[in-house]
């Protein structure tokens, strides 16, 4: 007996939950960097490195969201 | 006269890509020739702006500035300090006319998709962003050969600070980054933006219209949809003017990468 | 925007390569997943080697 029915594009309904994580990730990375300027302006010019390495890493996650949702239609 | 739609009150709803297809002004009409629309009128227009603004403005320069020789010399001073200066450093003044240019040229085009009567931006046509990404792209690439030499530009550019193992993973990146991604989405993104914008409005105006054919009652939603249009119109002249200002910075951004002199 | 360019770079090419070697050995999508993972590293570690300390 079929109590639920998921029918049309499962990717985009992946791809929407995957989104979540990465996009608290770079609000927090962005965040702290605003913040720690605030506090501290002669340190923004020390701590702009790592807001690029945070960003890449976190984005990554999200990138291959998307990818992984057209690579995979319905099938793997 | 022949407005780019035909009578509002019996255009399509919902608008689509066909609505960004200009009747022909000369030959009048045609079907097949489409080479002088709206659209190349508004390029030549814009041009010819640009030329006789900057051209009056210095017909007989003071110390003092008088008001146009002040609007004219800011609008220079502007892109030359904040976007040559700032990102190429003190070699950039030899590229602060072209980027005025392409900065004022993005601009009065894209503001002609907002002036009514007009609102028909030709940066929405991907044409006109193509061929300017393609002048920064070719831009780029020259001066970094000129100044580096051919062989150590492209080395310069392409093999990354790594150990030699991984170099096999990096370099396809490297390149795909730097030669494919740049121009097509400097184009992609000024013709996305003015894309979408216009859509936008048209589907809000075209709304209201298409609420009021549809159901008499529905008349205050449609002055409401009228009312976000005009709010969505000022949402599109700070676009307007951001993406003019991005196009140029990331010009600027690519032939200071170019002539970078790192390790 | 360098960082998200080399990121899409990243999985766009490799994804590619992942997507052709499927095709030509004929298994469903796992060597596109592969190379996906692996061009997100390659992106990861050219955005920390440029624009990180």
């Amino acid at each position: 007996m079929l109590l639920a029915d998921v029918v049309g594009s499962t990717a985009a309904i992946g791809y929407g939950l995957a989104a979540i994580g990465p996009g608290i990730g770079v609000g927090l990375v962005f965040s702290a960097y605003i913040q720690s300027t605030a506090r501290q302006p002669e340190s923004s010019r020390l701590t702009l490195p790592y807001v690029w390495i945070g960003f890449a890493v976190i984005e990554a996650l999200a990138l291959l969201g998307i990818a992984f949702g057209f690579i995979w239609q319905g099938q793997l | 006269m022949v407005i780019g739609q035909s009578t509002v009150l019996a255009a399509a709803f919902p608008p689509s890509v066909e609505d960004f297809y200009l009747p022909s002004i000369l030959p009048w009409g045609e079907h097949d020739n489409y080479w002088f629309t709206k659209v190349t009128l508004l390029i030549w227009v814009a041009v010819a702006a640009i030329i006789i603004f900057f051209l009056v403005s210095y017909r007989k320069p003071k110390l003092v500035p008088t008001k146009k020789q002040w609007l004219a010399e800011s609008a220079y001073g502007f892109v030359r300090n904040n976007i040559a200066v700032d990102m190429i450093g003190p070699a950039g003044v030899r590229f602060a006319p072209y980027l005025t240019t392409l900065f004022l040229f993005i601009l009065v085009n894209n503001f002609f998709g907002i002036v009514p009567l007009i609102q028909m931006s030709p940066m929405s046509h991907i044409a006109f962003p193509a061929v300017l990404a393609v002048i920064s792209y070719v831009m780029f690439i020259y001066v970094g050969m000129r100044h580096h030499g051919p062989i150590k530009y492209f080395k310069h550019a392409l093999i990354p600070p790594a150990p030699w193992f991984i170099l096999p993973l990096l370099i396809p990146i490297e390149f795909f980054s730097n030669f494919l991604v740049r121009p097509f989405s400097l184009a992609v993104r000024l013709f996305a933006n003015m894309f979408a914008g216009h859509m936008l409005l048209l589907v809000f105006t075209l709304g209201g219209f298409a609420m009021i054919n549809a159901n008499v009652l529905l008349a205050p939603i449609s002055v409401l949809s009228w009312l976000l249009t005009i709010a969505l119109t000022m949402l599109e002249f700070l676009v307007i003017c951001l993406q003019a200002y991005v196009f140029t910075v990331l010009t600027a951004s690519y032939v200071q990468g170019a002539l970078a002199d790192e390790h | 925007m360098t960082a998200v360019s080399y990121l899409i770079a990243g999985i766009l090419v490799w994804g590619g390569i992942g997507w052709l070697v499927d095709h030509f050995v004929g298994t469903k999508g796992i060597f596109a997943g592969i190379g996906s993972v692996l061009g997100v590293a390659g992106g990861v570690y050219l955005i920390v080697r440029r624009l990180g300390a």
